[in-house]
């Protein structure tokens, strides 16, 4: 049984895909700047590995994640390496169109809206021209900024679906 | 050129004139690569896993040896078994997933059952077949492995009978895998969390990297960047999080290193550990001294890297990795890499451990991705048939010592060559033994090659 969504809880989605839709949006213009001012300076960035093929891992702590940041100051060492030109594998950076879908959201206790979502990244080799797909299911969560009277992301959490790497993942092709 | 490859020599072997040298096709050559694959992958020795990812009675593990699934399995009887994975019917592979638990494993085509020992427990409706005694007579048990050897839980199989023993063949290089799975009394773990990645490069380039100090300035200036700049912000009180062994490069380049070439194809990379406090495993040194003596500590703090040829790697620096490597294509391999962590080890020190594994060794970390473009780069440039051979194996060669050195007695090792220098000296000497041990195992032609 389902029952009808209240306004709040619309108002909650409309948030979150809205917070969501800006942020792959600033991926795709390769705003780094802008990117990094979405997260909050503790924000966790965490994208688990798989726990022999049968379920995402679960404790950054004590198991292997395919990247793992507990800091906005990890993010800034990955825009900085990838911007360096001192890294073969990230220059030139590829072209990306991320998407979003089924975004679902709700409101917490304590203030902050935790949404749900599918992306599909697609990523270019414009010098091989080759293509790419990374796909998987994404868990945000939002918290106000008093300061800028806007949200921040707190927590971003995405699990690869297709987790066979060819050669490399970063941030920016998730 | 376009010479058979069984017929031409792909390595150009002539140190007293000063000259070691390999055909660039042998990155390229889809016959000598299915020569590899048939002559080494599949007649020799190769690495498919730990004993304790298989721990308890009936567990199995699926793994391809060259291009034959291989299911190791734990039987009843606590013995591991190797098996060639394929039901004898009509060869179905007999494992669905890469690991678990499995008293017996069905076919899921015509029903054949084997137990966790290779025995074939049930024909389905046998008695109804109207087998000819032909078939009865037959052996239905799943078809063993040539050989199966265990080295302190390192699992290798041969698909090949003629072999030398696993001790044999693994010779002085026990030595290296004794300075890892003694890190803890209790042995060594994989951490939870499978990474697999594959590249547009010829397997013999990651066997090549691991071993390469040359290339670590120039191709992973970055992240040496982002390890000085990190520091920095730790110095300045913003920023917990651990520091590598990388952070501090003048120190690195004031360190010796050496190499070790043993018998079979293998060999020793290591490099005084100028950082060394920031290894996990330095947290708890006065007790690792007292377990294991001074001399085993500080060599297992060192930089060390193993090449077990042809297809495992263990690449200990801040952290330890295993890594699998399998080739698919000329131009295309697999690495399946594993951390690895001390039993019993805190969860402060572990929690270091896997972040500094992320960083360097992740093929979504920092500097592995930059090594996996390089190989591509490679792969794509030395297509250039204008061009024969390499200049890529010339560095150290009048370092190199013949026999032992001062490293290698210290550990009472017996290698076949050996290289000690500074930082920049950056050894390619190392690599001759692999390739002369990869020219036998192919049979091909030694010597100075046919223009």
């Amino acid at each position: 049984m389902t029952h009808a969504p209240s306004e709040r809880t619309l108002a909650a989605r409309d948030l979150a895909e809205h917070l969501i839709h800006g942020e792959l949006r600033d991926l795709d213009a390769q705003d780094w700047e802008a990117w990094l001012a979405r997260f909050h300076p503790e924000v966790e960035y965490w994208v688990p590995a798989w726990r022999q093929g049968l379920a995402p891992t679960s404790d950054p702590g004590g198991e292997i994640s395919l990247i793992y940041c507990d800091s906005r100051g990890g993010l800034e060492e990955r825009v900085r390496r990838l911007i360096s030109q001192r890294s073969p594998a990230s220059t030139p950076p590829r072209r990306t169109a991320h998407l979003a879908g089924n975004v679902l959201a709700e409101w917490q206790d304590d203030g902050s809206v935790v949404a749900t979502a599918v992306f599909q990244t697609f990523q270019y080799d414009w010098v091989e021209r080759r293509d790419h797909g990374f796909f998987g299911q994404s868990r945000y969560r939002f918290v106000r900024d008093d300061a800028t009277d806007g949200w921040l992301i707190r927590q971003k959490r995405q699990v690869l679906l297709n987790d066979a790497l060819p050669g490399m993942l970063d941030f920016y092709l998730l | 050129m376009t010479t058979s490859p069984a017929h031409q020599s792909y390595i150009d072997d002539r140190l007293d004139d000063g000259h070691f040298s390999v055909r660039r096709a042998a990155m390229h050559d889809p016959a000598l690569f299915d020569l590899e694959i048939e002559r080494i992958f599949e007649s020799n020795w190769v690495f498919v896993g730990l004993a304790s990812q298989l721990p308890a009675a009936h567990d199995y593990l699926s793994v391809m040896v060259g291009r034959t699934p291989v299911l190791l399995s734990r039987g009843g009887d606590g013995q591991i078994r190797g098996f060639i994975d394929s039901c004898r019917h009509r060869g179905a592979r007999l494992t669905a997933q890469p690991q678990g638990n499995r008293r017996t494993h069905a076919c899921p085509y015509h029903g054949w059952v084997y137990d966790s020992q290779g025995r074939c427990l049930d024909v389905k409706d046998r008695q109804h077949g109207a087998y000819a005694p032909a078939f009865e007579a037959e052996d239905h048990n799943l078809v063993e492995v040539a050989r199966l050897g265990d080295y302190r839980g390192f699992l290798f199989v041969s698909l090949g009978a003629d072999v030398p023993t696993l001790d044999e063949f693994l010779g002085d290089t026990r030595s290296f895998l004794d300075l890892a799975i003694d890190q803890s009394p209790d042995g060594l773990e994989c951490v939870p969390g499978d990474v697999s990645y594959t590249y547009r490069g010829n397997w013999k380039l990651q066997v090549e990297n691991a071993l390469d100090l040359y290339h670590f300035t120039s191709t992973h200036p970055s992240y040496i960047q982002v390890l000085s700049q990190r520091k920095q912000r730790r110095q300045e009180g913003g920023d917990q999080r651990p520091s590598s062994i990388y952070e501090n490069m003048a120190a690195q380049r004031g360190a010796q290193r050496g190499t070790l070439s043993f018998p079979y194809g293998h060999v020793a990379y290591w490099g005084d550990n100028p950082n060394a406090a920031e290894r996990p495993l330095a947290r708890d040194y006065d007790a690792l001294v007292e377990r294991v003596g001074a001399h085993k500590a500080e060599w297992m703090l060192k930089v060390r890297n193993l090449v077990i040829f042809p297809n495992l790697q263990l690449v200990e620096n801040a952290s330890l990795q295993l890594r699998i490597l399998r080739p698919l294509r000329p131009d295309l391999t697999e690495v399946r890499a594993y951390c690895l962590a001390p039993v019993g080890e805190d969860a402060a020190t572990r929690r270091a451990r896997i972040r500094q594994y992320e960083d360097f060794y992740n093929p979504s970390g920092l500097a592995t991705p930059d090594d996996v473009a390089v190989y591509e780069r490679c792969q794509h440039g030395s297509a250039a048939r204008q061009i024969d051979w390499f200049q890529g194996y010339a560095r150290g060669i009048t370092a190199r010592h013949e026999g032992g050195n001062d490293a290698a007695a210290e550990l009472g090792l017996n290698p076949v060559e050996s290289v000690t220098g500074g930082y920049a000296l950056a050894d390619e000497t190392c690599f001759h033994t692999i390739y002369r041990e990869w020219q036998r195992l192919l049979g091909l032609p030694a010597g100075e090659p046919t223009p």
